[in-house]
């Protein structure tokens, strides 16, 4: 009897409190309409300027430390924080106003515009994001949340990854990136090139080029460049080109993850959608029409959808440790020689960094 | 959204008299890993104990009809229908249907993969109640017994219990599913004995987007 109570105490406090991972309650909390943003892409009447590269970190997950290893949502979330940046990254490319836009295993403070982003929630009907967008001089072009919902329109027919039901969301984060760039003459975009330029050049010989730059509270400032004919800064432009042809080889692994996990977290969604959805529509039809409660027809539907949910988790977890454990070697070639780099993705990069750093000093002595 | 929870809550409540409290440990150093088949010989079999069950019913309910009948009293109809044995009992069917159980235990978790079926996963540093997109769901050990709660709408409750003998000669999984304003709920014994994976002649896989797709022993044909 005690231990019946005992249950009914901890029954009652996780009612009170919410067990397992924090969600946010879709009866409780009332969402936004769901609204069409249209992507603002490239006219070939524009000016031409000088585009600028973007480097999009893999995004951080809210809950992550707080969940079980074996939960079925971190899971999801380790496929999310590598597959959603690569949703952003195919609208930026699809607007057409960047240089290259890739997806990085971690923050690359070098780049011209890094974009990181926190996945705040996500559960196929909300999805929100917190994205900060920085550039290389330290000014911050975008720091938003962002939130979306799905309607039945967006889960009308069979899940498609190339169909995402959260593109608008990824379309006002591009709109708004543009926003930013719109106010940068000519002048601004070269001085973004040379300030990124420099940072990589000073990380590399801080005793050689920290001069050319001084930092004040995040903000950087250019105090003169270099000669051009330079050999040191030749080399680091060289360097650079080197870690960019890695970077873009970072980049197929993601593109790669995209293709393959693509529909299965399509399809992922699209129950997890249907689950929630089902449920708030289940809720009303028992507070309304008691008598459609019961049935066996019921029970096996409610049933069979929690199996398939099951099931869908069951197949991303399997997924995701596979990814993770296969990722597959990455083939590089550094100064002539071929280099293979195995392990994750962010080990391969702090691995190919550190050689890059040290064909450096061995070049230059430095 | 709230009153849901509530009653899937009261349901659970209601359901598990002997469910401890969260986060016990595996006390008793069970290893529940291996390879399991079902053993059809020892098993329940669902329709006769659906026969067994509903005959059960129906003479109690007639015995409970006469009574209410000779005292005036109001009987709720749901009690006595007796049909509902039949459907409790299919759906059990359904929901303990696993031949094949793939069961690998570490000292922090298990996972018991089932085939046709979604795996159950316990963190055992992480027992008690989760919820999920659709319902509530937890892990406890009871003794030696480990246990597993799935709380879903429309009071829907399914409770599996897994025991194993000393010799590791068979594994048992009580499969109850119990439905809110039923008063019985309704149980299946499996029981599983081991055997050694070998090279099968079809080697299956499932995934969410191409369902499952099966290869002759390991090639693609």
């Amino acid at each position: 009897m005690n231990k019946l109570h005992g249950l009914a105490v901890v029954a009652l406090v996780c009612f009170l409190e919410g067990c397992g991972t924090p969600r946010a309650d879709p009866g409780q909390s009332s969402l936004p309409d769901p609204v069409d943003v249209a992507l603002i892409v490239f006219q070939d009447t524009e000016v031409r300027l000088a585009r600028l590269n973007l480097s999009i970190a893999v995004f951080d997950v809210e809950s992550e430390i707080e969940s079980s290893i074996y939960s079925a949502k971190i899971q999801v979330s380790s496929v999310e924080r590598r597959y959603l940046p690569f949703r952003l990254k195919e609208t930026l490319d699809r607007a057409g106003f960047w240089g290259a836009v890739r997806v990085m295993p971690q923050t690359d403070l070098n780049s011209e515009i890094n974009v990181t982003g926190k996945i705040l929630f996500s559960d196929g009907v909300e999805l929100k994001l917190q994205v900060l967008a920085v550039d290389a001089t330290g000014r911050v072009w975008l720091d938003r949340i962002y939130h979306d919902v799905t309607s039945d329109l967006d889960y009308s027919t069979d899940p498609s990854y190339q169909i995402d039901p959260f593109q608008d969301l990824y379309n006002r984060v591009s709109n708004d990136l543009l926003d930013s760039l719109g106010s940068y003459t000519k002048l601004d975009r070269d001085l973004l090139l040379n300030v990124a330029m420099l940072k990589y050049a000073r990380e590399l010989s801080p005793e050689t080029f920290g001069r050319y730059l001084s930092e004040d509270g995040g903000v950087v400032t250019l105090n003169g460049l270099p000669s051009e004919d330079d050999p040191l800064f030749q080399r680091v432009q060289r360097i650079r080109e080197s870690e960019y042809l890695f970077a873009d080889s970072v980049d197929q692994h993601y593109e790669s993850l995209h293709k393959q996990i693509g529909p299965t977290y399509a399809w992922w969604r699209y129950y997890s959608y249907e689950l929630i959805e089902g449920n708030r529509k289940l809720t009303k039809v028992d507070a309304t029409r008691g008598a459609t409660r019961g049935s066996w027809y019921a029970m096996e539907r409610i049933y069979k959808t929690y199996k398939e949910s099951k099931m869908n988790e069951d197949a991303l977890r399997e997924l995701t440790n596979s990814f993770d454990r296969e990722t597959e070697p990455t083939v590089a070639d550094l100064a002539g020689s071929v280099i293979r780099l195995t392990g994750t993705l962010d080990r391969q990069y702090e691995e190919w960094r550190r050689l890059l750093r040290e064909l450096y000093r061995n070049e230059t002595g430095y | 959204m709230v009153i849901v929870r509530l009653l899937v809550w009261v349901v659970l409540v209601a359901l598990i008299p002997v469910w401890v409290t969260a986060g016990a440990p595996n006390r008793h150093n069970v290893d529940f890993s291996g390879s399991w088949e079902l053993d059809y010989q020892l098993s329940d079999h669902p329709s006769e104990k659906i026969r067994y069950l509903y005959i059960q019913a129906r003479a109690q309910a007639e015995r409970a009809a006469e009574r209410a009948k000779n005292s005036g009293r109001f009987v709720d109809p749901g009690i006595l229908n007796v049909q509902s044995v039949v459907g409790l009992g299919r759906l059990t069917e359904k929901i303990a249907q696993a031949t094949v159980l793939t069961i690998t235990q570490e000292d922090d978790h298990i996972v018991i993969s089932r085939n046709d079926d979604f795996a159950l996963v316990c963190d055992f540093g992480e027992m008690g109640w989760k919820e999920n997109a659709i319902g509530i769901e937890g892990c406890t050990w009871d003794e030696d017994q480990l246990a597993f709660q799935i709380a879903l709408p429309d009071g829907l409750s399914v409770f599996y219990q897994f025991s194993i003998a000393a010799d590791r000669s068979r594994i048992n999984v009580a499969t109850t599913v119990k439905v809110s304003g039923i008063s019985y709920p309704f149980t299946l014994n499996r029981v599983y004995m081991p055997f050694e994976p070998g090279e099968g002649m079809f080697e299956c896989t499932y995934t969410i987007a191409n369902q499952t797709s099966c290869t002759l022993s390991g090639r693609n044909e």
